[in-house]
């Protein structure tokens, strides 16, 4: 399983991780009690900062998808974020429509982008 | 030549082993090392197509003029060791010259690598793996405990009952090719490349199977060197053992074994490592947005030069 960066990317690299290993979870690659490898391991294969993956992990954990233990690895804990308020859930939502809507996408387009996207989720192990 | 001790011709039993496996080493990998990441690649760094059939022949033409260079040398200071009769020196020959190989190496890549590609690809999408890599799914722990417990049993053997004979020189390096060999184990498991973006999961099984390649050669020298070791712990411990003259071959036969166990894992692996990475972008060929363009493995590397450094200086300490 794999986990793909970009340096082209418009988020920050640590927010790029806590993407994928979110995709990850919701698509059901990284199951519940799977085990993922150290901050030093992840930050070295990468050739990044410790602390870059520290952070993501450390975000990771706040959002309730990892559980880290002092010198232990860190663990998958579930397979849904904190309780959450659906307001707060929405809003990477409605910045994203705004910015199809602004982009002159039909309702149409976006329903067929948003549907593509949530079967993309779904797909279990698509290598995309 | 019959002033020679026991422990000379085991060196010098141990040296011809070497040479047999550096004249196989550089006919069947070194030679044609530059090529093995296909046409498209020199040395791991990619060049444009056509190149072999231009500029690519001098290329060729000045690695393989070096190597040989390189082999004259070693078998000139070899040849000198031996007419001198000062047999004590092979050890410091053997090492010296893998470091020396090593070097030359290293030179040579890095000499392409400033020149023919001096401005390798930066990719920006790179890859990592999420799979957890523990040292217990790569070393096992019995056989580190089993060779302690033979290298410690070697150790209070020559402590208790070594006879006028023993070199202490011997029992110290060879502990050290036996035991710090660990460190540089531990470095590889840990350390990695970035993995390009395309065909993620060949490249990811490329760089398994050379860290388990490296992992199996680098044991397998530590089991040579422990026969050795228990060979001459029994010769310098127990008398009698001299006066066995089976016993002598049977250790000869045993380190024999091992040895060619060890071509057989080297010249097998390093075959199945040229197919597996013949359609591949070697990890030298391109730098990633946050990382340069790695020649392998750090921790490899950085483990490496450390136990080759401290192998010298034992060498040459005990040579003063």
């Amino acid at each position: 399983m794999f986990l793909t960066v970009d340096a082209d990317d418009k988020r920050p690299l640590y927010q790029q991780i806590v993407d994928g290993v979110k995709a990850l979870i919701a698509r059901g690659d990284l199951r519940e009690g799977a085990t993922l490898p150290s901050v030093r391991q992840v930050a070295g294969d990468l050739g990044v900062n410790l602390n870059t993956i520290a952070v993501a992990y450390r975000r990771l954990q706040q959002e309730g998808f990892l559980a880290i233990r002092h010198g232990a690895s860190a663990v998958v804990s579930s397979r849904r974020a904190r309780v959450v308020e659906e307001d707060e859930l929405r809003k990477p939502l409605r910045t994203a429509l705004t910015q199809l809507v602004l982009a002159d996408r039909s309702d149409r387009e976006i329903i067929a982008a948003v549907r593509q996207e949530l079967e993309f989720i779904h797909q279990k192990g698509d290598p995309r | 030549m019959s002033g020679h001790s026991s422990g000379e011709w085991l060196l010098l039993f141990c040296t011809a082993l070497v040479v047999l496996f550096r004249a196989f080493a550089l006919v069947r990998t070194f030679w044609n090392y530059p090529l093995n990441h296909g046409p498209g690649f020199f040395l791991g760094v990619e060049v444009a197509p056509g190149f072999y059939a231009g500029e690519g022949v001098t290329w060729l033409k000045r690695y393989r003029t070096v190597l040989v260079v390189q082999h004259l040398v070693e078998a000139l200071a070899l040849g000198a060791i031996l007419v001198s009769g000062r047999w004590g020196l092979l050890p410091l020959w053997a090492g010296g010259a893998v470091v020396f190989a090593v070097a030359i190496l290293h030179a040579l890549i890095r000499y392409t690598r400033a020149t023919l590609g001096a401005n390798p690809p930066v990719q920006s999408s790179m890859a990592v793996s999420l799979e957890a890599r523990r040292l217990g799914d790569y070393i096992s722990w019995s056989a580190e405990v089993l060779m302690a417990a033979v290298v410690s049993l070697c150790w209070a053997l020559l402590l208790t009952h070594g006879n006028a004979q023993v070199h202490w020189n011997d029992p110290v390096v060879m502990t050290y090719m036996i035991v710090g060999v660990l460190p540089c184990k531990i470095g590889v498991i840990r350390s990695s490349f970035p993995l390009p973006s395309e065909r993620t999961a060949e490249h990811y099984q490329w760089v398994e199977a050379q860290r388990r390649h490296s992992l199996r050669g680098m044991d397998s020298m530590r089991w040579f060197f422990m026969v050795i070791f228990a060979g001459y712990a029994l010769q310098h411990s127990w008398a009698v053992a001299n006066s066995i003259v089976w016993l002598h071959w049977l250790i000869i036969g045993i380190a024999l074994a091992v040895f060619l166990a060890m071509m057989g894992i080297v010249i097998r692996g390093s075959g199945r490592l040229a197919a597996m990475g013949r359609e591949l972008r070697p990890a030298v060929s391109w730098s990633g947005s946050s990382s340069s363009a790695r020649l392998m493995m750090p921790g490899f590397s950085r483990w490496s030069a450390i136990w080759l450094g401290g192998l010298v200086l034992l060498l040459v300490f005990f040579r003063r």
